[in-house]
């Protein structure tokens, strides 16, 4: 059977922060997980700007 | 009431000599109206994948039934067979309502079609239940709008002789699926009024069917949750220059998903904005929410140098509203973003040879901050939304398992 097209998507693109959100999740899980993304890709963006402009 | 295939045949057959009318088999239509209470004394049979040609040939053969139509409801397991009585009678109409099939664009062969999708969904088996013969005509009829939007007019002075012949039992079933309100309108629309007022009537509560299968499978219980993240995560969000995107089949609740992050976010800051799949170059447009596209594939395909340069115009632009076009720092909500594009390529009418090109421009596209996508169950989404595509389509549209 073939592979679903997100997940292709998700191989090609592994430097996007892709989130799977589901009808089965619970609230505090959804929260969380977007949370933790968020703050994890903010400080992944903060370290590719300081790396440009040579602060690390 | 389970019962073998054999006895079931002969149940059947013995019916419709004593009625003078078919039944038909219905599994699963509309099962979020009162469908299931009203079929539930009716028979059952469960069958497996391999013996539905053999069934229908069987009903084929039998005297009074004929298979004058086939609807497949494309969540993979589910089917009707429509019959009528007496072969005489229609003769004449038989063929006419033959060649020009039917409700949803599948052909006969979609025999295959069913087990294929049966397939698809990973089911053994098809369970069949009959129906009274006025739930048939009411449920294909109505559901053939639920699917499509459209009637076949072949079949509308059918269905208007089946119904008004059966005054007395037909509002008596139509109150019983559909509710008091809803089912008297329809029973006395359709003896009454004219095809256009049963159209527009029908096409209202369409909203209000899925409105109840949303319900169902979980897309409130997602927003709601989407909703509730945003409240808690909106303080997390730094006020540069951001995207977020949303990806997700039809009918996921993306666009809602992204009115209502709009409203909570807009609560807090003013610096939002709604997107569809691309940056304007200008000022954003109003959002229409009500707009509902009814077949997006319908278009032919574009060659391949069209492609690549719709490819490369929105990279352009996408770059463009990264950097260039205004200094003004904002949070964009994008209902799709352009590497949905890769997801549904028949969609956005790109040829399939520009795929590479696609993939080599998406690694190099503006980084969202946050891709959320919307997982339902995809069964439902198929049978009101995603009808017209084909099965290797609806491979790659399924949900990711997790």
């Amino acid at each position: 059977m073939q592979a679903s097209a997100y997940q292709d998507l998700k191989a090609l693109l592994s430097h996007h922060n892709f989130i799977d959100i589901d009808a089965n999740q619970t609230p505090d899980q959804v929260v969380n997980d977007i949370e933790q993304n968020i703050i994890r890709q903010m400080a992944f963006m903060t370290m590719e700007k300081r790396k440009k402009l040579n602060l690390s | 009431m389970m019962m073998p295939l054999n006895q079931f045949l002969t149940e059947l057959h013995q019916r419709a000599v004593k009625d003078g009318i078919a039944y038909c088999f219905l599994h699963d239509v509309l099962r979020h109206s009162r469908l299931d209470e009203a079929t539930r004394s009716q028979p059952q049979i469960v069958i497996s994948n391999q013996d539905v040609p053999k069934l229908l040939s069987h009903i084929s053969d039998m005297d009074g039934i004929h298979i004058i139509d086939l609807n497949c409801n494309y969540d993979g397991y589910s089917f009707a067979v429509y019959g009528i009585r007496g072969r005489d009678e229609l003769k004449t109409k038989r063929f006419t309502i033959r060649t020009k099939l039917c409700w949803s664009g599948a052909e006969f062969s979609f025999i295959e079609n069913v087990i294929d999708r049966a397939q698809l969904f990973e089911q053994d088996s098809l369970q069949i239940n009959i129906a009274h013969p006025m739930d048939q005509t009411i449920i294909s009829f109505f559901y053939s709008f639920l699917n499509t939007g459209t009637m076949q007019k072949s079949i509308w002075p059918y269905w208007r002789e089946v119904v008004s012949s059966m005054t007395d039992t037909a509002e008596k079933r139509f109150t019983k699926i559909f509710g008091k309100t809803h089912g008297l309108m329809l029973s006395e629309l359709i003896k009454d009024g004219n095809k256009s007022e049963v159209y527009t009537k029908i096409n209202l509560w369409r909203k209000h069917f899925f409105r109840q299968a949303w319900q169902k499978d979980g897309v409130s219980m997602l927003l709601q949750n989407l909703r509730f993240a945003f409240f808690h995560v909106k303080r997390f969000i730094v006020t540069d220059k951001q995207y977020i995107a949303f990806y997700g089949v039809d009918g996921a609740g993306k666009t809602t998903a992204v009115f209502d992050i709009y409203d909570h976010l807009k609560a807090y800051r003013d610096t939002v904005e709604i997107r569809h799949l691309k940056p304007s170059l200008i000022s954003p447009k109003a959002p229409d929410k009500g707009r509902v596209q009814n077949n997006p594939h319908a278009h032919s395909k574009r060659n391949t140098v069209a492609s690549i340069t719709k490819i490369v115009f929105y990279f352009i632009i996408y770059w463009a509203d990264r950097f260039c076009l205004t200094t003004r720092k904002r949070l964009s909500l994008y209902d799709r973003f352009m590497p949905d594009m890769y997801v549904d390529m028949k969609r956005y009418r790109l040829h399939p040879k520009s795929e590479k090109f696609l993939k080599f421009a998406l690694k190099y596209l503006p980084q969202p901050l946050l891709s959320i996508i919307m997982n339902v169950d995809l069964r439902l989404r198929m049978s009101g939304r995603k009808s017209f595509l084909s099965r290797s389509q609806l491979c790659r549209l399924r949900p990711i398992k997790t």
